[in-house]
């Protein structure tokens, strides 16, 4: 009886490292491509790319941003983005340019429906889609703008003219430019 | 400059452990194998409060002044030890088949932290439920209501503070590195979890059976696959295993210290996770039960049942007073009884499915575990001299997975999708229980390690 539970405990083990190896071997892979993503985002394209890029090029830019300027960050990003953890201790604003049909989309895979359905709850309660009346409201309440995959430069100087500000721009790091808002 | 930082933050963390488990089990803190993982598991609970408090009291993070106080303590402490004769110390590692569990348990835990440091902490629940609320922390020095509220990503800024306080102390020592510093924090949560896996099955059997039944829970994929990614689960499921293994001692060594230190598994688990209050209603239950059973005299009981009532209150309090409200999609909204015992109904199935073959995930995350587990709990349950703690810790088991059901259930949320995403986490925070069950279930039927 000895031997026979010996050889069950045996087969039983050996089954439990055949279920794990595959475990340890996507973990391995999960952070080899996180890293690759991170050193090279905009050619390995993954689920936080976004984030990403926000990590790899907003700290640079905010490196001379006094810590008590208001920043307006406009986002061609239709995603949660976590912009907050790289621009604290600063006050941020956002308006992302949501691609709607994006989310239509998104919204028809099972397993995405919740998660977007919460996503535009928390778009509503914070307007943070951008609209043109929410960049005219904005603008001239903030000390810079953050332009974050966004690139309608003229569009943006249009809405600051409209708003009574002009913008200066101070530097740019891979797909964020900074600009300074100047009241007359 | 930072990466020493944050080693000595981490340190720190251990050390204040430490010095707790020193005060609260002193015969665990002289065994690293048991100090360990104790100590990994306490410090961040003891450096939580002491945030808390110097937040309470308007003192702003600062690094000296989280670390001094206890490197001053340690010092004190080593310059007593110098003059007081020590204790015998028993012997650490008990043979080869120990030593083999345990550098599997370290192998695994450099595993994560190899991966962890390659995958910095840059979105998703990581950063919702505690990371943005340790960026304000460590950028602006306190829990700041209004900045708080301010925040334009979705974050959870009344979640459980053990995680983003500790965060918010090593992101201070990290720097610019902030997202990549934090990890070994759960690395280091993962290793607490395996040594106690360890542990659970070396302190009562013998190696032959020992060795097997730790090979099986190391090796579950849940298990061995954690710790990478800035989740908080494994530093959970550690705290309820550390729970489940001091209400175990508590049958042989029913002293004060070790009810505190049951009680402050059961704090860390409600100061990490909002299920944690899931788990003081296990230990709570558990202590009533060794009360009514009088194993416990009724002034320790009550004094871990009053500490754990204030545990469970603290952050509630606190959130309330700084006006830190959860966000409207997790809230708790409690549908009416049939709906909930459908929905609860609903989750048990599930866990069922997910957790015992021939269940599609139930191989790819946790390989046999649950059916041996099970198995092997049940065998102690019915022999006569087990039937205490297999009884014990199925029980618990069960009380816990049926209060993650009704917490599911209750939940505004879609149900689906909250079991396909939420419940492998779930039954990994079960899984400690049935691992004593099953530890109990191959006890000698007469008794100790010792006899053996």
């Amino acid at each position: 009886v000895r031997r026979a539970l010996a050889a069950l405990a045996g087969v039983a083990l050996l089954a439990q490292a055949l279920a794990v190896a595959p475990a340890l071997r996507e973990q391995v892979a999960s952070a080899l491509h996180a890293r690759a993503a991170e050193l090279a985002p905009e050619t390995v394209p993954d689920t936080w790319q976004p984030d990403r890029l926000a990590a790899r090029d907003l700290p640079t830019l905010l490196a001379e941003v006094p810590a008590d300027a208001r920043v307006l960050l406009v986002a061609g990003v239709s995603s949660p983005c976590f912009f907050d953890a790289w621009t604290l201790p600063r006050p941020l604003r956002v308006l992302q340019d949501v691609d709607e049909a994006l989310l239509a989309r998104a919204e028809r895979e099972p397993g995405l429906r919740h998660v977007v359905a919460m996503w535009r709850r928390h778009l509503d309660r914070r307007e943070l889609r951008l609209t043109p009346a929410r960049l005219l409201r904005e603008l001239p309440r903030h000390d810079v703008l953050l332009a974050f995959l966004h690139d309608d430069e003229a569009g943006l100087a249009a809405a600051a003219a409209g708003a009574g500000v002009t913008l200066r721009r101070r530097a740019a790091a891979g797909v964020a430019t900074l600009y300074e808002v100047q009241r007359p | 400059v930072s990466v020493a930082l944050v080693a000595v933050v981490l340190a720190t963390q251990v050390l204040a452990g430490w010095l707790a488990l020193a005060v609260l089990a002193p015969d665990l803190s002289r065994r690293w194998t048991s100090a360990l993982p104790r100590a990994l598991l306490l410090g961040p609970l003891l450096v939580t409060l002491q945030l808390l408090a110097g937040d309470a009291t308007g003192l702003p993070l600062s690094l000296p002044t989280l670390l001094a106080p206890w490197w001053a303590l340690a010092a004190l402490r080593a310059w007593r030890r110098r003059t007081r004769p020590q204790p015998e110390r028993g012997p650490e590692v008990r043979g080869g088949a120990h030593a083999a569990a345990l550098a599997l348990a370290f192998a695994l835990a450099g595993l994560s932290l190899g991966c962890g440091l390659l995958r910095p902490m840059l979105a998703s629940d990581p950063l919702t439920n505690a990371g943005l609320v340790g960026r304000v922390v460590d950028t602006l020095g306190r829990l700041d209501a209004t900045r708080l509220a301010a925040l334009q990503a979705p974050a959870y800024v009344s979640y459980p503070p053990l995680i983003p306080l500790n965060e918010a102390a090593l992101f201070r020592a990290a720097g610019g590195a902030w997202a990549r510093g934090v990890m070994p924090f759960f690395a280091l949560a993962h290793l607490a979890l395996l040594l106690l896996l360890v542990e659970a099955c070396f302190e009562r059997l013998r190696p032959a059976r020992a060795l097997p039944l730790a090979l099986l829970l190391l090796l579950v994929p849940a298990v061995a696959a954690g710790g990478a990614t800035g989740y908080f689960d494994e530093r959970f499921a550690g705290c309820v295993l550390l729970l489940g293994l001091t209400v175990r001692e508590l049958d042989e060594r029913a002293d004060i210290g070790r009810v505190l230190l049951a009680t402050a598994a059961a704090v860390a688990c409600v100061l990490t996770k909002p299920h944690g209050l899931l788990v003081a209603g296990v230990a709570g239950a558990l202590l009533g039960w060794l009360l009514v059973r009088g194993t416990l005299r009724a002034r320790v009981a009550l004094a871990g049942l009053a500490l754990l009532a204030a545990g469970c209150a603290l952050w509630p309090a606190f959130a309330a007073a700084r006006g830190l409200r959860s966000p409207p999609d997790v809230t708790v909204h409690w549908p009416g009884a049939e709906v909930l015992a459908a929905g609860m109904g609903r989750a048990l199935a599930f866990a069922a499915r997910t957790a015992l073959p021939p269940g599609a995930s139930a191989w790819s995350t946790w390989g046999l575990a649950w059916p041996v587990l099970l198995a092997l709990g049940l065998a102690g349950v019915l022999r006569r001299r087990t039937r205490g703690p297999a009884g014990m810790a199925l029980a618990a088991a069960g009380l816990h997975l049926l209060g993650c059901a009704a917490a599911m259930a209750g939940m505004e949320l879609d149900l689906q999708w909250s079991l396909e995403v939420g419940m492998s986490r779930w039954l990994l925070h079960v899984l400690p229980w049935a691992a004593l069950a099953a530890a109990a279930g191959l006890e000698e039927q007469d008794g100790s390690l010792a006899s053996a």
